[in-house]
């Protein structure tokens, strides 16, 4: 058992070392193209949304296999779920202003929601096993 | 057998979420470099990031649906 515990603080100390991939979660993303019609309003927001999409996909894929390791409760994983659904319906909207072409609407509303969504991936990172009663 | 205490897992699960988080992220970031590095343009990675999230939360769904309760 001893060994076990060791094994995941090796590992996580590993993971989160620069350059070792752990620490991707709290680094921006910059390599994503954005389109190069957009004017720069426009552009900000689409790299706000696709960086909230990448977020919230990586956020589901780890809510699924909490879910089914059986790490969290079927009440705590549906909670972050809803929550994170509801944001991407969130981040459709900003898409089809970005769509509608209303750029400072969609990179204000673009920028609010990353945060809320950071803030999520944030609190999933931290959400640890159900409680043993 | 050794007990561990609880305080002790709930930070290596804490930690463990966070690093799959993070590969997560790392492995979608790696994907979307391929398609860049294969011709999709920008538009095209705008819908590709859109569908791989909806397909994330559909089986994040399922995975929870599964669950007894």
């Amino acid at each position: 058992m001893k060994r076990t515990v060791l094994a995941l603080w090796l590992a996580a100390a590993f993971a989160l070392l620069p350059g070792c991939g752990g620490n991707g979660a709290i680094k921006p993303i910059e390599t994503i193209e954005v389109p190069a019609t957009l004017p720069a309003a426009g552009k900000e927001a689409q790299k706000l949304v696709n960086e909230s999409n990448v977020l919230l996909t990586a956020t589901f894929r780890v809510i699924g296999d909490n879910a089914e390791s059986g790490v969290w409760t079927k009440k705590q994983a549906q909670g972050y779920h809803d929550t994170a659904e509801r944001y991407a319906g969130q981040v459709d909207e900003v898409q089809n202003a970005l769509d509608r072409g209303m750029w400072a609407s969609a990179q204000s509303q673009a920028a609010l929601l990353s945060k809320l969504i950071f803030e999520l991936n944030k609190e999933v990172a931290a959400q640890a096993r159900k409680a043993e009663k | 057998m050794t007990t561990v205490n609880p305080i002790v897992w709930k930070i290596a699960d804490a930690v463990l979420n966070l690093v799959a988080i993070g590969f997560e992220r790392e492995a979608i970031m790696t994907e979307i470099a391929k398609k860049q590095a294969e011709g999709m343009t920008p538009d095209q990675i705008v819908t590709y990031l859109r569908d791989m999230r909806d397909a994330a939360m559909m089986e994040s769904q399922a995975k929870i649906d599964r669950l007894p309760g």
